[in-house]
C-alpha cells in the first residue's frame, strides 16, 4: 500500500516540477521525516511552486509569507486583541497556523521575526502573551532564502540552520525539461487542478512508518564515524552536532521508506547527507576549495 | 625523552612485596640481624608510603654519613660472622643488606630499575643454596612480581588494572617460555667453575664421614634426606645384600675410627674376584661434598661418566669432591673374594689402642681359647650378641668412659656403629683381622618408578674381617642383633612417629596415603634432578647426540640454535602481532568477496556503499551481474537488515562465486 | 595461506618502526651477563634456566614494546591561529585501529629540522612534549603539543615523533610522522596608536538604517534589569505587565583602518601589529570596520569570521 502511495505522490509532484526527481524525492523523505525544509536557490527556478505542488499533492493545508525586513513576530504569530464586548483579549491566530507554511525569503526579515518563526517550527506550539497554542499536525516550514552575501539580507545564523532538515538547492533544468516547461501549460493552472493523492491522516501514519525502518548497529557505527570525523579531522570549524546525527539518521529512514527498503543502507546515508548536513558544516578554512560534504564521505569508512 | 617522574607508590609497594619473597628463603639461615635489617627497610619504606614517616634525603650530609656508617658497618659485621665477604653466604647476606639499604632511598626511576634488577639477583642467589621444585616455583612467582613492577613503574597513572598488569606479566613470561627452553637445551653448556668456586659453596650437604665416632650416625638417622638415588636393569639384590659400601675404617684411637692413610693405600695392588649374579643400575648421587662414591657391594669396574677409580678398600673413589649431584651405571657382584692371599695391611687390622678396651681384650683372649677356630670364634660372639640382652634401638643411653666396654658389659643398647666398632674391636683382640665398613643399608623401592630411594637414615656400619683363603668377609653384628633391620630395612624398626607426621600417624589409611604421596614426589624429584638439575655440559652432550645430533659440537649446536631461535623469532610475532581483522563473520565474508574481485582492479573505494561497489563491479564484470548483486543483497540483508537470516547462504554464495575475465 | 596471514599482520603501506633498547635495556643486559656468569660458575642449572628466562623476557618486552606502537595512525593535527608570542596548541589526534589498546604513548616533535652526516643525529632534537596514558583499541585519543611562535605567518611543526617505552621500559619504539600541520600566527596586537575614529559614511545608508537604534520590533516581558527608560508604561496601564519596547540591535558605527593610517608607527611589523590592535579594539566595541592593506581590502564587516579574515591578511602581508 505504501508503495502505491509514494509512487503516486512522486508521480503528482513530478508532474508539475519537471526534471527534477531527485530533489523532488529529498524534499518527500524532509517531509516524511518530520523536518522542515529550506530550499536556497535564485529566484525562479521553482522554489515556491515546489511547495504549492507538495502542499496540493499531500492535502495539506498551505499558507505563504513573503518575508519583509518590517515584519514583526506578531504578522506571522498572530496577536491577541482586546475584545471589548467580551472584555478579555482573544487571539488571532498568524499565517503559521497552518499545515504547510511555505516562508518565502526568510533572509529578508529581520533575525527577530526568523528566530520568532524558527522557535515555532522547533516547538510545534506558540506561546503568546503567556498562553500556548498548539500548531495543526502535521506541520512543516518550506523556507526559501536567496543565496546570502545579498545586500539588505539576514542569513540565517548556524544555529538557526540547525533547526531545518535539510537544506536543498532545485537549480535549473536541464534542456529537455526547461523546454517541455516552456512548451507546457501554465504551471499554476495545472496546480490548480491537482489533487490530493494523500490525506494528512495517512501522512501521519507513513511518517511513522518511517520511524520504524530498521537500522543496524553496523549503520549507526558509520553515522558515529561520520560526527567522529566532523570533529576531529580539522577541515570544520564546528563538529556535527548529536541532533545532526539524529537528523542524518531520520532523513536516511525516510530514504529507505520512499526506496521501499525495510532497512537503511549506506547509500540511504550517502544520499541524504549533502542535503541534511550541508548547512551545518563550515570549513575552517575558507579559501580550500573543496566539497566538505563530499570529503566527509570519501573520507570514513563504511564497513 | 624518558619520564623523569619518581616511581609511583603502587609501584614502590610491588617491589618491596617481590624483594621480600625473593630474599624470604634466605631468613632461614642467615644471621637474623641480617634479615631484620632487610626487613626493617621494608617495613620503613612501606610506612613511608602509608602513613608517610619520614625518608632519609640524599641531600643532607648528616644522613650521608649515617648512611655510610651503616654500610661499613654491614660489611664489618658480616666479614666478622662469615670470616670474609667472599663466601656465598657472605657474599648472599651482604647482597641482601645492600638491598635493603637501597629500597630506603629508591627516588627515580634509575633507582628502582637498578633494585628489580638486584632482585632477580636475589633470585639466582636462593638457587645457590636449593634447586628443589618448590623453591623454583616459589621463584617463579618472584620473577611475575618483578616483572609486574617494571609494568608498573612505566604505568605511572595507573591505567591497568592490578589483576591485568600481574596477567601481562604472566603472559610475557609464558610467551618467554621456549626460547628460553631452547636456550636452555641447546646453549652450550661451560664446565664451571671459570674462576674458582668460594669455600662454602656447596657447604650443608649432608652425608656420612670418613670418621666413626659412637653416636653419630644416630643424628644421619632423623634425616629423611635422600643420599641417593637406584634404578635397576632387571632383578633387584635381595634386601639382605643391599649392602652400599662407604668409606672403610681401620684405625682406632679408642673412641674414633678412621680411614688408613691414602698416600700408603694407593700404592696397592687389590685383588677381587668377582663371581655370581651381576646386577646392573644407575645410581644418582646426591651431592655430599666428599670423594667417594656408592656403590652395592662390590663394583667390578668404576663408572665411565665419572672419572673414578676403585681403591684399595674396594671403594669407588672420585676424582673430585661431589659437589654436584653425580649420575653414574654400574655392574656389581656381590659374591667376591677380596684379596683372598694377601692382605698387605694386615697388621694395621689388628691394631688397637693400648689401655682400652681392657675388659672387651681380656673377654675375647678368653673366648678365642675356649674356641677352636677362628670361624668359631666369629660365631661365638655373634650368638652371645644375639643370644644375651643386646637391643638394637636407634635411641641408645649415653656412653661415657670406654665406650666399647660400656657398651658390651653395661649398656647393650645400640645400633649399627655400638655393634660394628664393638664387633671389630673382639675380632682384633682375638688376633683376626678386621675393619669397619661405613655405607648404607637397604632403601626403599618407590613402587612410581621403581627405583630404590636411599634415605641417609639407611645409614650403616659393619664389620669385615679377613681370614686367611677367603679374604675379606662381610659380617654384619647388627643382623645377629636384630635381623629385622637387615632383612626389612630400618624403616620397619623405626617408630611410626619418626617415618610420618604425627596427624597421619594415627590411621594405617593417612599412612598410605602419605607414603604413595611421598613415592609420586620423590619419583618427580627424581626426574627433575635426572633431566633438568643435573643438565650440565655431559647431559648435554648425551641428550643432542640422542635427538640425533652426531658429534654435537660448537658448530651444529649453533647451526640447531639458531634455527630453533629464528622459528620462534618469527612464530612469537605471529602469535603476538595477530589480530582478528573483523570480529563480524558476515563482514569477513564480505571482504572475501571483496579481495575476489581485486582481482579486476575492484576494490571498494572508502565510503563507497555496498550497492555502489556492486554497480561499479557490474560495469567491469556484465556476465557476474546476477551473482554480484545476489551477494551484495545477502550482505546487505545480514548486515543491515532487520530480521535474522542465516549466514550459509551468503558463505555458499561467495564460495562459490569465481569471477573470470569476460571472453 | 602463510602470505595471507602475513598480509594480515603486516599491510603493505604500514608506518616504519624504529626500535632500540633503552638506557635501562642496557643495564639489565649487563646484568644479565653477570648473572650468565654466575650461573655458569656454579654450573647451577635453576640459574641457567632464570636467566635464560629474563632473556627471553627481554625478547618478548621487545615485540611487546613494537606491537605497542604498531600500525599506529596520527589521524589529525591542527591549531588554531594564535597572536604572535603566543604558545600555539596543536591538537594532535592519534588513532589505534588495533584492536589492543596502546598504553603510555609519548609525543615529541623536533623544531629544527637536523640535516647530519650521523644518522643517529636525527633521532635528537626531539622536545618531549605530551604523554598519552592509553589509547584504547579502535579509538582515537587527541592530545596536544605545544609550540612557542616567534614570528607571524604560517609556522608549521615539523617532525612529531610518537614513541613508547611500555610495557617493561628496557626498549624504546618510535615511529615519525612528517606531518604538513601548520598554525596561522597573526601578528602581535600591540600599538600606541589611538583607533581611528568611527563614520557613517553616505555609501552604507542601507546598512545603517536597518540597524538604527530607533527601530522598534516589538515588545517583550520585562525583565529584570531591563533599562527602566525602555519600559512600556503605555502597556503597564492596560494590564499591568511590565513590558519593554524592544528595538534592533546596536552597533556604533564602523571604521575603515588603512595601511596609510599606521604611517607613523615605524617597520612594517610594527604597522601590522598596529592594525591587529585596532581590529580587536574594533571588534570588542561591537563596531563593523574595513581593513585596506596596499596589495589586498576586507570589505566591511563584524563577527569572528570577519576578524579572522582581517588578520589572516595581516599575518599573510607581504610587502609588494
Amino acid at each position: 500500500m505504501t508503495d502505491r502511495v509514494i509512487n503516486d505522490v512522486l508521480d503528482s509532484i513530478n508532474s508539475i516540477i519537471l526534471g527534477k526527481e531527485h530533489t523532488v524525492k529529498l524534499a518527500l523523505t524532509c517531509m516524511l521525516a518530520k523536518g522542515h525544509l529550506l530550499i536556497e536557490d535564485l529566484p525562479g527556478v521553482g522554489k515556491t511552486t515546489l511547495a504549492h505542488t507538495l502542499a496540493a499533492t499531500l492535502g495539506l493545508s498551505f499558507q505563504r509569507i513573503q518575508f519583509t525586513s518590517d515584519m514583526l513576530p506578531a504578522d506571522i504569530l498572530g496577536v491577541s486583541v482586546f475584545d471589548r464586548n467580551a472584555s478579555q483579549f482573544t487571539f488571532h491566530p498568524g499565517p503559521i497556523f497552518t499545515q504547510l507554511l511555505l516562508a518565502d525569503e526568510v533572509n529578508r526579515a529581520t533575525p527577530r521575526t526568523q528566530s520568532a518563526l524558527l522557535e515555532a517550527m522547533e516547538e510545534q506550539q506558540v506561546s503568546i502573551e503567556g498562553q500556548t497554542h498548539p500548531l495543526p499536525t502535521p506541520f512543516f516550514v518550506i523556507a526559501t532564502q536567496n543565496p546570502s552575501h545579498q545586500i539588505g539580507t539576514f542569513p540565517l545564523p548556524e544555529s538557526q540552520l540547525d533547526r531545518f532538515l535539510m537544506r536543498i538547492k532545485i537549480g535549473y533544468p536541464n534542456a529537455a525539461a526547461e523546454r517541455s516547461l516552456l512548451l507546457g501549460e501554465d504551471r499554476r493552472q495545472l496546480l490548480q487542478a491537482l489533487t490530493a493523492v494523500i490525506t494528512p491522516e495517512q501522512l501521519l501514519k507513513l511518517q511513522k512508518h518511517a520511524t520504524s525502518i530498521h537500522v543496524s548497529e553496523a549503520l549507526v557505527d558509520y553515522v558515529q564515524r561520520l560526527l567522529a570525523y566532523s570533529r576531529e579531522s580539522g577541515l570544520y570549524l564546528f563538529g556535527l552536532s548529536p541532533r545532526a546525527g539524529l537528523a542524518i539518521i531520520h532523513a536516511a529512514q525516510a530514504w529507505a521508506l520512499i526506496a521501499q527498503r525495510d532497512h537503511v543502507v549506506p547509500e540511504d546515508i550517502q544520499a541524504v547527507l549533502p542535503s541534511v548536513v550541508a548547512h551545518r558544516l563550515q570549513a575552517r578554512d575558507e579559501q580550500a576549495s573543496i566539497n566538505l560534504v563530499s570529503d566527509l564521505i570519501s573520507h570514513v569508512t563504511i564497513i | 625523552m624518558m619520564h623523569k617522574a619518581a616511581p609511583s607508590s603502587t609501584s614502590i609497594l610491588w617491589l618491596m612485596l617481590g624483594l621480600t619473597l625473593a630474599a624470604s628463603p634466605h631468613f632461614l639461615y642467615q644471621p637474623i640481624w641480617v634479615s631484620l635489617v632487610f626487613l626493617t627497610a621494608i617495613a620503613w619504606r612501606c610506612m613511608n608510603i602509608w602513613f608517610d614517616w619520614y625518608l632519609p634525603s640524599n641531600k643532607h650530609y648528616l644522613v650521608r654519613i649515617f648512611q655510610l656508617v651503616i654500610a661499613v658497618a654491614a660489611i664489618l659485621a658480616i666479614t666478622f660472622n662469615y670470616g670474609s665477604t667472599i663466601g656465598r653466604d657472605a657474599g648472599v647476606a651482604f647482597l641482601v643488606m645492600m638491598l635493603g639499604l637501597k629500597v630506603t632511598e629508591i627516588r627515580s626511576q634509575r633507582d628502582y630499575y637498578v633494585t628489580v634488577f638486584l632482585g632477580y639477583f636475589v633470585v639466582i642467589t636462593n638457587f645457590f643454596f636449593t634447586q628443589s621444585i618448590p623453591m623454583v616455583m616459589m621463584m617463579f612467582i618472584v620473577v611475575i612480581i618483578m616483572t609486574a613492577c617494571l609494568i608498573t613503574v612505566n604505568d605511572p597513572k595507573h591505567v591497568i588494572k592490578k589483576l591485568q598488569i600481574v596477567k601481562l606479566s604472566g603472559q610475557m613470561l609464558v610467551q618467554s617460555l621456549p626460547i628460553m627452553l631452547i636456550l636452555f637445551v641447546l646453549f652450550p653448556r661451560i664446565a664451571g667453575p671459570l674462576w674458582g668456586l668460594p669455600q662454602d659453596s656447596h657447604s650443608g650437604s649432608t652425608g656420612i664421614d670418613n670418621k666413626m665416632t659412637l653416636g653419630k650416625i644416630s643424628n644421619l638417622i632423623q634425616s629423611d634426606k635422600v643420599a641417593f638415588r637406584v634404578s635397576f636393569e632387571g632383578e633387584l639384590p635381595p634386601p639382605a645384600q643391599r649392602y652400599w659400601r662407604g668409606p672403610v675404617l681401620w684405625l682406632t684411637d679408642g673412641t674414633t675410627w678412621t680411614e688408613i692413610n691414602r698416600s700408603l693405600t694407593s700404592a696397592v695392588e687389590t685383588n677381587i674376584e668377582y663371581s655370581g649374579a651381576e646386577y646392573h643400575y644407575s645410581l644418582t648421587l646426591e651431592p655430599h661434598n666428599e670423594n667417594w662414591l656408592f656403590a652395592l657391594d662390590m663394583p667390578n669396574k668404576s663408572p665411565t661418566t665419572v672419572k673414578s677409580h676403585i681403591n684399595a678398600d674396594g671403594v669407588l673413589q672420585s676424582n673430585e669432591s661431589v659437589k654436584q649431584r653425580v649420575h653414574y651405571q654400574l655392574t656389581s657382584q656381590p659374591d667376591y673374594q677380596f684379596n683372598q692371599q694377601h692382605e698387605p695391611f694386615v697388621q694395621r687390622a689388628l691394631e688397637l689402642p693400648d689401655n682400652h678396651h681392657n675388659l672387651s681384650k681380656q673377654l675375647a683372649q678368653q673366648w678365642r681359647s675356649e674356641t677352636a677356630t677362628d670361624e668359631a670364634y666369629i660365631q661365638r660372639v655373634l650368638s652371645h650378641f644375639n643370644q644375651s640382652d643386646f637391643y638394637y634401638t636407634l635411641t641408645p643411653p649415653l656412653l661415657t668412659g670406654d665406650t666399647i666396654d660400656g657398651f658390651l658389659f653395661n649398656s647393650r643398647r645400640g645400633f649399627c656403629e655400638h655393634y660394628a666398632a664393638s664387633f671389630t674391636v673382639l675380632m682384633r683382640a682375638a688376633g683376626i683381622p678386621a675393619r669397619v665398613v661405613t655405607g648404607y643399608q637397604g632403601g626403599e623401592i618407590n613402587p612410581v618408578n621403581d627405583t630404590l630411594v636411599v634415605r641417609q637414615r639407611d645409614a650403616h656400619a659393619w664389620t669385615e674381617v679377613w681370614l686367611q683363603d677367603k679374604g675379606w668377609v662381610r659380617i654384619d653384628p647388627t643382623a645377629a642383633v636384630s635381623s629385622d633391620r637387615i632383612e626389612y630395612g630400618i624403616n620397619e624398626i623405626m617408630p611410626l612417629s619418626m617415618r610420618s607426621p604425627l596427624f597421619v600417624a594415627n590411621s594405617d589409611a593417612l599412612i598410605e596415603l602419605w607414603q604413595s604421596i611421598n613415592n609420586n614426589w620423590d619419583a618427580v624429584n627424581n626426574v627433575w634432578n635426572l633431566w633438568v638439575l643435573a643438565y650440565g655440559p655431559e647431559r648435554q652432550r648425551d641428550f643432542l647426540t640422542k635427538l640425533g645430533m652426531t658429534n654435537p659440537n660448537w658448530q651444529s649446536i649453533a647451526i640447531w640454535l639458531g634455527s630453533l631461535l629464528s622459528l620462534v623469532f618469527i612464530l612469537l610475532p605471529l602469535l603476538l602481532f595477530y589480530q582478528r581483522q573483523q570480529a563480524d563473520p558476515v563482514v569477513r565474508l564480505y571482504q572475501d568477496f571483496c579481495s575476489k574481485l581485486a582481482k579486476f582492479q575492484l576494490i571498494p573505494a572508502t565510503g563507497e556503499g555496498p550497492n555502489d561497489f556492486a554497480n561499479r563491479a557490474i560495469k567491469t564484470l556484465q556476465h557476474h551481474k546476477s551473482d554480484i548483486n545476489t551477494i551484495t543483497q545477502l550482505y546487505i540483508d545480514l548486515h543491515y537488515g532487520n530480521k535474522s537470516h542465516s549466514i550459509t547462504e551468503l558463505q555458499t554464495a561467495i564460495k562459490l562465486f569465481q569471477p573470470k575475465k569476460a571472453q | 595461506m602463510l602470505l595471507k596471514l602475513y598480509r594480515r599482520i603486516s599491510p603493505p603501506n604500514r608506518q616504519r618502526i624504529y626500535i632500540i633498547p633503552s638506557r635501562f635495556g642496557f643495564m639489565f643486559a649487563f646484568f644479565l651477563l653477570i648473572m650468565l656468569l654466575g650461573a655458569i660458575n656454579y654450573s647451577n642449572s635453576m640459574s641457567h634456566l632464570l636467566v635464560f628466562l629474563l632473556v627471553s623476557l627481554g625478547h618478548t618486552a621487545m615485540l611487546h614494546t613494537h606491537r605497542n606502537i604498531a600500525k599506529i595512525e596520527l589521524k589529525h593535527c591542527h591549531a588554531e591561529p594564535v597572536f604572535c608570542g603566543q604558545t600555539a596548541t596543536f591538537t594532535v589526534v592519534i588513532n589505534n585501529p588495533n584492536q589492543r589498546d596502546f598504553h603510555q604513548i609519548e609525543l615529541a616533535h623536533q623544531p629544527n629540522k637536523i640535516i647530519s652526516w650521523n644518522p643517529f643525529k636525527r633521532l635528537s632534537g626531539f622536545v618531549y612534549k605530551n604523554h598519552i596514558s592509553l589509547v584504547p583499541a579502535q579509538q582515537s585519543v587527541s592530545s596536544t603539543i605545544e609550540i612557542t611562535t616567534q614570528q607571524r605567518g604560517y609556522q608549521s611543526l615539523g617532525r612529531l615523533r610518537v614513541s613508547t617505552l611500555f610495557p617493561l621500559g628496557l626498549f624504546n619504539s618510535w615511529t615519525h610522522f612528517n606531518t604538513s600541520a601548520r598554525v596561522l600566527v597573526y601578528p602581535q596586537a600591540e600599538g600606541i596608536l589611538p583607533l581611528p575614529v568611527a563614520t557613517n559614511s553616505g555609501e552604507k545608508i542601507m546598512l545603517s538604517q536597518q540597524k538604527g537604534l530607533d527601530d522598534f520590533s516589538g515588545f517583550q516581558n520585562y525583565r529584570k534589569g531591563d533599562p527602566i527608560h525602555s519600559i512600556a508604561w503605555k502597556a503597564v496601564a492596560r494590564d499591568d505587565v511590565l513590558r519593554t519596547k524592544q528595538f534592533s540591535g546596536a552597533h556604533s558605527g564602523q571604521r575603515c583602518l588603512t595601511w596609510n593610517d599606521t604611517a607613523g608607527v615605524g617597520n612594517t611589523e610594527q604597522r601590522l601589529s598596529q592594525l591587529c590592535q585596532w581590529l580587536l579594539i574594533s571588534e570588542q566595541t561591537k563596531s563593523s570596520s574595513q581593513l585596506e592593506l596596499p596589495n589586498n581590502t576586507i570589505a566591511y564587516g563584524i563577527g569572528e569570521q570577519h576578524l579572522h579574515n582581517c588578520l589572516t591578511a595581516l599575518a599573510l602581508y607581504h610587502d609588494a
